[in-house]
Formats: structure tokens, sequence, C-alpha cells
């Protein structure tokens, strides 16, 4: 989990840097979407990763984390383009989608882990 | 395969943001009929009941010119400079001044029918990423003096009225400020949602803009000095329309994003307006947008792509007709 961690943290670092110069070149305009964008990747992947890592807490199995991955990216993807278009002074019809897709599947992603976890405990 | 299906997702999404050309169809069938036809410039919106033939001026041979290119009369005199335009409905005086380090060009216009204010949209075509260049729409419609509009088609909400059509009638938003110029040629600042669309259309709108805010009215500055359009907090290029008195009018393009001129904040900009005399100024689309062509040349510095000198294409535009 300490490598996942790592990973996470490295894509949080990528997003500040992409917002930093997205920012800059947008003569002023600020959108709280892109200056968050790092956010994402980091308190919904590094921290949990990081946490279980030092927590002993059972290892989420490997489903679970590629929901939860798939939700982490929906989101980052969302804000990024909600952030662009807010820079641009535009909207998109189908913002919404990602905001939706990426909650459900972080939501299956955890509803995974802690079913699996319920369950061993019942087994066990 | 999730990835691929993310990428390609959001390529459609942007595609269809900036890129993909859709032409919709007015709110108002018989509207759109009127304005396509290009026969007579007296349209007559039959739902509303507005028309301009009812509202021009005592000069009964400018309100009679249209921009299908009839002239109001073989011997009308027309005097023309860079600085100047004049005929026997149009009257505008160009200045260029300098206000906290930008250049500002303001066009002072007298006309004598409130007909000579007109709007055009890019491809003469209701839509989205539908685009042309100021200059270019202006030439087309034989303007003397035009700036950029609100570039409606950056968004999908926001009413939308155009020389007595509606085009759109979902409210951006409740706080949504918007520009309404009545058929008497009069400015007024409403907001979306106190009013709707075919209210609006119904007590006599001609042209209404969704982007704003409004930056005077009844002769004070209506915008705080942190205000700004969406989270701009700097200066910037900015394009606005005032109303001095009855059939006076301002038009103001202030330069920006270059080391010759910083930009304005919207404070700044309604304080230059408010200076100017105007009791009602709106702000239309600005930054790269802002444009503004007189006597067939564009006068200011657009800043398109950055801080590149070059002109962009918009969805519409504000202009003086002959």
């Amino acid at each position: 989990m300490r490598f996942l961690a790592r990973r996470y943290l490295l894509i949080s670092l990528f997003c500040l840097i992409f917002s930093c110069v997205y920012e800059s070149f947008s003569h002023g305009v600020r959108s709280g979407f892109m200056i968050f964008l790092f956010l994402f990747p980091l308190l919904l992947g590094a921290v949990p990763a990081f946490v279980m890592s030092i927590a002993f807490v059972p290892v989420p199995s490997a489903a679970a984390r590629c929901f939860w991955h798939a939700g982490v990216a929906a989101l980052s993807v969302g804000s990024c383009l909600s952030g662009i278009l807010e820079i641009y002074g535009t909207t998109s019809p189908y913002v919404w989608v990602y905001w939706v897709v990426g909650s459900l599947l972080l939501l299956a992603g955890a509803l995974r882990y802690f079913l699996a976890r319920g369950s061993r405990r019942s087994g066990g | 395969m999730y990835a691929v299906a993310l990428i390609l997702f959001t390529a459609y999404v942007l595609l269809d943001t900036f890129v993909i050309p859709r032409s919709y169809a007015a709110v108002q069938d018989g509207t759109i009929q009127a304005e396509t036809s290009g026969e007579d410039e007296e349209i007559t919106v039959s739902t509303s009941g507005a028309s301009r033939a009812e509202n021009s001026a005592d000069d009964p041979e400018t309100s009679d010119a249209s921009d299908t290119g009839k002239s109001s009369s073989a011997a009308e005199t027309v005097t023309a400079t860079d600085t100047s335009y004049q005929n026997s409905g149009v009257s505008i005086t160009m200045t260029t001044t300098r206000y906290e380090d930008t250049t500002v060009y303001v066009a002072d216009i007298t006309l004598s029918s409130a007909e000579a204010l007109k709007t055009a949209l890019a491809k003469d075509t209701y839509g989205k990423n539908l685009t042309e260049k100021t200059s270019v729409m202006a030439e087309e419609h034989s303007a003397v003096l035009a700036v950029n509009g609100d570039y409606y088609g950056a968004q999908n909400r926001g009413y939308v009225i155009r020389n007595g059509t509606l085009y759109r009638d979902t409210a951006a938003s409740s706080d949504q400020e918007d520009l309404v110029i009545g058929s008497d040629g009069s400015f007024s600042i409403i907001k979306e949602g106190d009013v709707t669309a075919q209210e609006l259309l119904d007590e006599g709108a001609w042209q209404v803009f969704s982007f704003g805010p409004a930056l005077v009215e009844d002769g004070s500055i209506s915008v705080g000095t942190d205000t700004e359009v969406d989270k701009a907090k700097t200066s910037n290029p900015r394009t606005a329309i005032g109303e001095i008195a009855q059939l006076h009018y301002v038009m103001v393009v202030a330069d920006g994003r270059t080391e010759e001129s910083a930009g304005l904040s919207l404070y700044e900009f309604a304080e230059f307006l408010q200076n100017l005399g105007v009791s009602t100024a709106y702000n239309l689309d600005g930054g790269g947008s802002s444009t503004m062509y007189f006597n067939g040349q564009v006068i200011n510095n657009p800043t398109s792509g950055g801080d590149t000198i070059s002109e962009r294409k918009v969805s519409d535009i504000v202009y003086v007709g002959v």
C-alpha cells in the first residue's frame, strides 16, 4: 500500500503542477475545480493508502481497488475538465457524468471492501 | 478498457463544447421566418406585439434604412473620417483615451432611430460553436461600428433575444443580470430570476444580453471593487455598452493583456463608464473577445490566444448599421 500511496502522491504532484501552469495562463480567471484538482488523488488516493499501510487493516481486494481507482480517475478528470470550462467561461451538459460515475465507482469500491471485511469477520 | 472509455468520453465532451457546430431553432418559429426572410426590416413579432416600426423616431427616411443595403435617400450625405461618422440618422464620434495604464476606445453614438442599433449572429444562425470574427460579421451587415456581443454560444443557459426573436428562454441563474434593449432603444437591467424571457418579449424587449454584470444603473456604479466575471480578479480587456440618454449611447472597449495596456477591473471599467455620463452600462464578453470595429477596420488590439494580438471569432455582435 505504501507503493500505491507514493504513486498517488506523484499523481497529486502532477495535478498540482498542471493546475499551477494552467492558472498562470488564465489571465487571472480562477477556478476552484482547477486549483483544488490535486486534492482528489491526494485525499482519495494517497491518504487512504498511507493510512492502510500503517494501520494494519486488511488490504482491499483487486476488484475493490479497481473500482476505487476508476472513481478517483473519473472525479479527477471531471474536476480538471470543469476547471478548464470554468476558466474559459463556458459550460457543458455532460460534466455531471464525471461526478455521478466517479461517486458511484467510489461507492462500489468502498462497498466491495467493507462487505468483504464483514464476510471475513463473520466467516472467521 | 475503462481508461479508453474515459479518454474517449472526455474527448467528445471537449469537441462538443469547443468544436462541433450545432444550429438550434428559436423558441418562436414564426419570428425566425421573419428574421431570415430579409425582405423588410420592420419585423413584427406576432406574440410580443413589439415592432420597430412602432418605435421609429421622427425621421421617416432614416427609419426606412436597413442592413440589406437599402439607402434611405439617394442624396443622403455621409461624412466619414478616421474618428467620426455622420449621416442623417447616425452620428458616431470615436475617442481613444488612456485610463489606468490602459487604452480605452469610446464610440459616442447618437441615433435618430432605435432601428440603427442592431445585433447579428455569426453565420446568421443561432447555435453552438458557430463563430465569426467581429469584423467579418460587421462587414457582412454593412456595419459602421460594431463590438462583440455576449458570446451566447459559450453558454447553454441564459436568455437570448435578438432583433425581437426569442432564441433561448432558459435562465442561467436567478441572479443573472441581463441587459434588455427595448424596441424604443431604451436600456434596462433585469435579473433572470425575476422575469421570464417570454415576459420580456411580450413587454417589448428587442435585444437581451446575458453576460454582465451591470456596471452602472441609474447613474450609479453597481459593481463592487471585488466584483468580477466568474473568478477573475485581475485586469482584463473589456467590452461594454451604455446608454447616456434616449438614443444616445456609448460602446466602449478597453485593451488589456499587453505591455501597452494592463486592462481594467470591472470596477475601474464601471468608473470609466460613469464618468462618460451613462445612466445604464452593461459588461459584455471581454478578454480575448473584446473587439471594436469602426469604418472598415478593427481599431483596438484584441488579444486572442493569450496575449497575441489577433481577433477572436465570437458568437454575436452589437452594431450600428446604416
